[in-house]
């Protein structure tokens, strides 16, 4: 927008200068015709002079006033001289001079067509005469507009004794001048045209930004909601820093159905409210963007309450109500926040990271609000790009955590927890935390989990008595890829199969547990184990250990770490799940015993065995095990 | 000729020299005038010198139109008043003139002629009156 203005503005003002010019041009036409009129004055002047001088040579040294009074003969002369002087310039040369009762008299005229008589009366109607008469000094006057004929008169006295005794009037033509006007009149002309075409210009460019000004409105809004659409979005960044704003994106969860059960002009109503509702709660400054059918942008200047309003938002927007016939419905929203951190321009990446954040909120059932935090390193996180590229490569590796035999403190077994190895620094290991989330639902889980299943074959094959636990997702389970190439694997190397556990990873509810059985079964026909990871915590509830063949439950952490805090109550608990898990010929398993506190808890409630940091760290299996070589 | 101007002046002469007449009766003979006054509204054309309260005199022929009347009736009140300087010269009777000199207008009063008709001027036309020509 700024860039189009601009451009009209710098058009503007060289058509402003361009006026200007033409002003400057018209000043100067003028001023030159003005310079020219005054030279004839000038002309007519010296011409008085002359005829003064001639007249006065003429009488011999007499009065000349009384030579003309007396003698008719030379005022005859004279008047031949003085007719001698008319040309289309001066009109008309005559003498005056006063009588007794002060009235101006004819002495001399030097018109041949209409000469008025000696002694004739004449009413000059101009104070500017008797001023002249009075002073002795010449002077140019303007004559009246109602005498039509007479542009100038210069009015010369002819003085005898320091006394004016007659007043000879030289009058320039009211044609003469035109004729001098008409001389510049062209250029005057070709000003005016010019002057003509740029205030045409002028008023042509305004109309021409008022236009732009129109469509650029139109194509900054969102026609159905009026907020403000994606090409204003690009728009603004290209004239802001990113950096200064923070971002938010909200999608509504589940529209389809609003369109579906109400039909699509309900589903426009309810984007109009809900555009309407959020602007109600922007901050001063900050902006809403359509990005989407049901996915918008808010760009809130920076000053440190993205937290406090997406919070609001997303709160406002899950509780706002929507009527239609009749019906009152909700809708909840999934919004992924972006603190932007310095330095960062491109609006691209801050788009695909808040996809990415709001792709994973999707996957674990939508309605969510999630933060990438401002610094940098909090959301140096990798994208789904990264990480494909960093599969591709196999830029990959296991770490093993020992599980230790609470009662004789050997390790009997280690868990597989993956690692992805950063391309740049290859001393630099990935934990799952900052990329798993990324490809949860995508075809790099699948690809990943191929991968830390083939790690562990290696391992458990050049290490002949260790046995591994590695974790495994149901939907890796389900895909026929990854239990072919389980089964493939347990069948081509019959010795592993019984030093392998699957940890079950409970993301995901399970919604057929025959299908699950079946598949655990086959497992458990090779001679692996069956884990449930995080039990007690999410998903991983009762319905599990009744309806599926299980060998061990892992307790999640976060009920071990209870133990330090809320000894006494947990116990309990721990002591019902014990009592379960032995019921059903479960192996308890403690995660997270990070200190020695923990371990003699779960030592005393019964655990079979324990993992944590206090046990000992996720090492590559050299570490624990020794070099192959 | 303006007619807009020149019935402004016409209008001021005819309030000095026929005042208290409500439509003054003009004795005109040139079409040109005759066409100014037929726009005002205060203005009659006298048929004759003697309907006249003021008669234009525009070419020596009035004058002698003039001469005539006035020898069978002495004692008209009509005032004359010319459009040019000579015929303001040629006859006796007519107490000024409104003509062009130069390319500039002349108002022109003579101040015996006007006492014979009992005619004051107001002072702003004072310096437009003479004794003689």
């Amino acid at each position: 927008m700024r860039q189009g203005n601009r451009t009209s503005i710098y058009i503007l003002v060289i058509i402003g200068a361009m006026l200007l010019f033409v002003f400057y041009l018209q000043h100067t036409i003028s001023e030159n015709t003005q310079k020219l009129k005054a030279l004839e004055v000038e002309k007519a002047r010296e011409f008085a002079g002359k005829i003064e001088r001639y007249m006065k040579a003429e009488v011999k040294g007499k009065d000349l006033l009384d030579v003309l009074r007396t003698d008719p003969e030379k005022r005859k002369e004279l008047n031949r001289v003085l007719h001698a002087f008319l040309t289309k310039e001066f009109q008309y040369i005559f003498l005056l001079t006063k009588d007794r009762q002060g009235h101006y008299r004819f002495v001399l005229d030097a018109s041949l067509e209409d000469p008025v008589a000696y002694n004739t009366l004449f009413f000059p109607n101009n104070p500017a005469f008797d001023e002249v008469y009075r002073t002795g000094k010449p002077k140019i006057i303007r004559e009246k507009k109602s005498m039509e004929e007479i542009w100038l008169s210069l009015l010369y006295p002819i003085r005898s004794q320091g006394k004016t005794e007659m007043l000879m009037v030289i009058d320039l033509s009211k044609a003469y001048s035109q004729s001098l006007s008409s001389f510049n009149a062209p250029l005057i002309r070709i000003a005016k045209l010019m002057q003509g075409f740029l205030l045409l210009s002028i008023l042509f460019m305004g109309y021409l930004m008022l236009s732009y000004n129109r469509l650029q409105k139109q194509l900054y809004h969102d026609p159905l909601t009026g907020a403000y659409s994606k090409y204003y979005l690009n728009t603004f960044f290209d004239s802001n820093r990113l950096d200064r704003y923070d971002l938010i994106m909200i999608d509504i969860d589940e529209f389809k159905s609003v369109n579906a059960r109400f039909g699509y002009d309900a589903g426009d109503s309810v984007l109009k409210s809900f555009v309407s509702a959020i602007k109600g709660k922007l901050p001063k400054g900050a902006k809403l963007v359509r990005s989407g059918g049901t996915e918008f942008l808010v760009i809130i200047p920076k000053e440190g309450k993205i937290e406090t309003v997406s919070k609001a938002l997303f709160h406002l927007l899950k509780r706002k109500k929507y009527l239609f016939d009749d019906e009152v419905f909700t809708l909840t929203v999934s919004m992924s926040v972006l603190e932007t951190p310095n330095g960062m321009y491109s609006l691209q990446k801050a788009e695909r990271m808040l996809d990415e954040r709001m792709l994973e909120i999707k996957n674990l059932g939508k309605n969510g609000l999630r933060f990438i935090g401002g610094d940098k390193e909090e959301i140096g996180y990798f994208t789904l790009d990264q990480v494909r590229t960093m599969l591709e490569a196999e830029k990959l590796l296991c770490l093993y955590q020992p599980v230790i035999d609470t009662k004789t403190g050997e390790t009997v077994r280690y868990e597989a927890l993956v690692r992805l190895i950063d391309p740049e620094n290859p001393d630099v290991l990935i934990a799952p935390g900052q990329f798993m989330d990324i490809i949860k639902g995508t075809s790099q889980y699948l690809k990943l989990s191929k991968q830390v299943l083939k790690e562990v074959f290696g391992t458990l094959l050049a290490y002949p008595k260790l046995h591994v636990s590695v974790n495994l997702d149901l939907n890796d389970l389900y895909n026929d890829e990854v239990m072919t190439m389980i089964t493939t694997e347990l069948k081509k190397h019959a010795g592993i199969a019984h030093r392998l556990s699957f940890e079950i990873l409970e993301e995901h509810e399970i919604k057929d547990y025959t299908r699950v059985q079946t598949i655990f079964r086959q497992l458990k026909t090779y001679g692996s184990q069956i884990a449930i990871d995080d039990f007690g915590s999410g998903f991983a509830n009762y319905n599990h250990v009744l309806y599926l063949d299980i060998d061990v439950l892992k307790v999640d952490g976060s009920l071990i770490r209870e133990l330090l805090e809320n000894p006494e109550r947990t116990e309990k608990l721990l002591h019902s799940i014990k009592v379960l898990a032995d019921s059903f010929g479960c192996a308890l398993v403690a995660e997270f015993v990070s200190e020695e506190r923990i371990y003699k808890h779960i030592q005393a409630i019964g655990f079979e065995y324990a993992q944590g940091y206090y046990l000992g760290k996720p090492e590559p299996i050299e570490y624990y095990e020794g070099s192959l070589k | 000729m303006d007619i807009k101007s020149t019935l402004k002046v016409y209008n001021k002469l005819f309030s000095i020299l026929v005042p208290n007449k409500q439509t003054v009766h003009v004795y005109v003979d040139d079409p040109d005038y005759r066409e100014i006054f037929s726009k005002a509204d205060n203005i009659a054309f006298a048929r004759d010198i003697g309907e006249a309260d003021f008669v234009l005199v525009t070419d020596p022929s009035i004058l002698r139109q003039f001469q005539s009347w006035k020898q069978t009736h002495p004692h008209t009140s009509a005032i004359l008043f010319a459009t040019k300087y000579s015929l303001l010269e040629a006859n006796k009777d007519v107490v000024g003139a409104l003509y062009w000199r130069k390319g500039r207008p002349q108002l022109l009063f003579l101040l015996p002629r006007l006492k014979a008709h009992h005619i004051r001027l107001p002072d702003e036309f004072s310096n437009y009156a003479v004794p003689s020509l």
